[in-house]
C-alpha cells in the first residue's frame, strides 16, 4: 500500500516529497514548502486529529510544519520524508500529553470521545459507527491503526512509534478486530 | 473427504470475509478522512513563518557578505601598506626618523661668483685634464645613494644620511668624460665611485638593491 501511495504520490506533481524538502532544505525557497504542505498537511491533520482532538491537532500540526522548517538542515534522503515528517509530529504530541499529564491515560478507552466531537450527523450510520469505533480504541491501537492507514509499512510503523515490530502487528490486529466487531454489531 | 472439502470452503468464505471487512474499514477511513481538511489559517501562518525566515536569512547573509567585503578590504590595504613600508626600510633604513647631514661637495657655483669667467673656463679645462691625468679611475671606495634630480645639479641621498650633491658643471664635465650614465632618472638607485682622493670619479646605476 505504501509503495501505491508513493508512487501516486510522485505522479501527482512530478516531483517527490523527498526531492522537494531537499530542495527546500537547500535553497528555503517557501514555495516548495508551500507544495510539500498541500501533499502532506491534510494527512498530518487527520491523524492527529484522531488521536488528539480538534484543538490540539491543530496546535500539533502548526508546530510540527515549524519544526520543519527550523529542522530542514536535518532532513537527510534515508527515508520518505512523510514518515520524518509523522515522527516529528508524535514526538511532539506526546511531549504535549506529558505537559498536560495526560500520558498515563491515553490508553484508556473512550479517551478521545471526552476530548473531540464526532462527526456531523449528516454521515451515514455506518461511517458514524466506525467514527466512534475508532475513537474508542485505545490509543496506541488507534494510533497503529491509523498509521498503517495512511500507508506506512510495519517498520516505518515501529519506527515512527518507538516500538518493536511484533508489537505493532499485535497492536494492528486488536485494532482491526475491535473494529469490525463493531461494526458488525452496527450491521446487527 | 467431504469434511476436508467443507473446511477448505469455510476457510475461503472467512478469509473472504476477512478481506472484504479490510477493504470496508480502509474505504470508511478514507471517507472519514476526506471529511477532516486542514485549516487553511495553519498554512498562512506556516508560509509566514518560512518567508519570515527566508528574509532573515537574507539579511544576515548580507549582512556577512558586507562586513567580510570591509573586512577583506581594510585587510587588504593594510597589508599592502605594511610591505611598502617594508620594502622603503630594506632600502633607506631610518632615513626618516634621523636628522639628514648635508655634504656640498664638488660644487663649482659658488666660484663662479668669486672668479672671473677665464680664470673659471680655465680652471674648468685644468680640472678635465687633471681628472684625466690623475687616473682617477682608481676606485678607492664605492657609495649606494637615492638620485634627486633638482634645478642645480643631483643630490644624491647616501645610506650614511648624507646628501651629496653635484653640480651641474661636475656632472658635464664627469658626462664629458662618459662616466655618467645618461639613462640615470629621478629617484633611481646609483652607486658613487670616489677615487683615494674623495673625487666622484663616476656615478652609475646601482648594480643591486641590497640593504644599505
Amino acid at each position: 500500500m505504501s509503495f501505491t501511495l508513493a508512487i501516486k504520490a510522485l505522479f501527482n506533481t512530478g516531483i517527490s516529497n523527498e526531492k522537494l524538502m531537499l530542495d527546500y532544505a537547500e535553497t528555503e525557497d517557501s514555495k516548495l514548502l508551500s507544495q510539500l504542505y498541500d501533499k502532506c498537511a491534510d494527512d498530518l491533520y487527520h491523524f492527529l486529529l484522531t488521536q488528539a482532538g480538534n484543538e490540539l491537532a491543530k496546535d500539533i500540526s502548526q508546530q510540527t510544519w515549524l519544526k520543519v522548517i527550523e529542522k530542514k538542515h536535518l532532513y537527510r534522503d534515508s527515508g520518505r520524508f512523510i514518515a520524518w515528517l509523522f515522527t516529528l509530529s508524535r514526538h511532539l504530541l506526546i511531549d504535549e500529553f506529558r505537559k498536560s499529564g495526560r500520558l498515563s491515560q491515553l490508553n484508556k478507552q473512550a479517551e478521545l470521545s471526552s476530548i473531540s466531537p464526532p462527526l456531523t450527523p449528516s454521515f451515514d450510520t455506518i461511517l458514524a459507527a466506525f467514527d466512534q469505533a475508532l475513537r474508542t480504541l485505545p490509543f496506541e491501537q488507534r494510533e497503529a491503526f491509523c498509521l498503517q492507514q495512511e500507508g506506512f509499512s510495519l517498520t516505518e510503523i515501529a519506527s515512527i512509534t518507538t516500538s518493536p515490530i511484533e508489537t505493532i502487528k499485535s497492536r494492528l490486529r486488536y485494532a482491526k478486530a475491535s473494529l469490525k466487531q463493531q461494526l458488525e454489531n452496527c450491521h446487527d | 473427504m467431504p469434511k476436508q472439502a467443507s473446511n477448505n470452503s469455510l476457510r475461503i468464505a472467512m478469509t473472504k470475509h476477512n478481506e472484504d471487512q479490510q477493504i470496508q474499514l480502509n474505504e470508511l477511513y478514507q471517507r472519514r478522512k476526506s471529511a477532516y481538511k486542514v485549516p487553511s489559517s495553519i498554512k498562512r501562518r506556516i508560509l509566514h513563518a518560512a518567508n519570515k525566515k527566508e528574509d532573515s536569512n537574507w539579511l544576515n547573509f548580507n549582512f556577512l557578505n558586507w562586513t567580510r567585503g570591509i573586512s577583506l578590504a581594510a585587510a587588504t590595504a593594510f597589508l599592502l601598506r605594511l610591505i611598502a613600508i617594508q620594502r622603503h626600510d630594506i632600502f633607506w633604513p631610518k632615513q626618516n626618523n634621523q636628522q639628514v647631514q648635508v655634504v656640498e661637495i664638488h660644487t663649482l657655483a659658488d666660484e663662479s661668483q668669486s672668479l672671473s669667467e677665464n680664470i673659471q673656463i680655465k680652471y674648468a679645462k685644468n680640472y678635465q685634464q687633471y681628472l684625466q691625468k690623475q687616473e682617477f679611475s682608481a676606485l678607492h671606495h664605492r657609495k649606494k645613494a637615492l638620485l634627486n634630480i633638482t634645478r642645480a645639479g643631483w643630490e644624491l641621498s647616501t645610506c650614511n644620511l648624507e646628501i651629496v650633491k653635484v653640480s651641474r658643471d661636475v656632472l658635464q664635465a664627469l658626462s664629458n668624460l662618459e662616466r655618467i650614465e645618461r639613462s640615470l632618472r629621478q629617484g633611481d638607485h646609483v652607486d658613487i665611485y670616489f677615487n683615494h682622493n674623495g673625487n666622484i670619479i663616476a656615478i652609475s646605476e646601482a648594480k643591486d638593491y641590497r640593504r644599505c
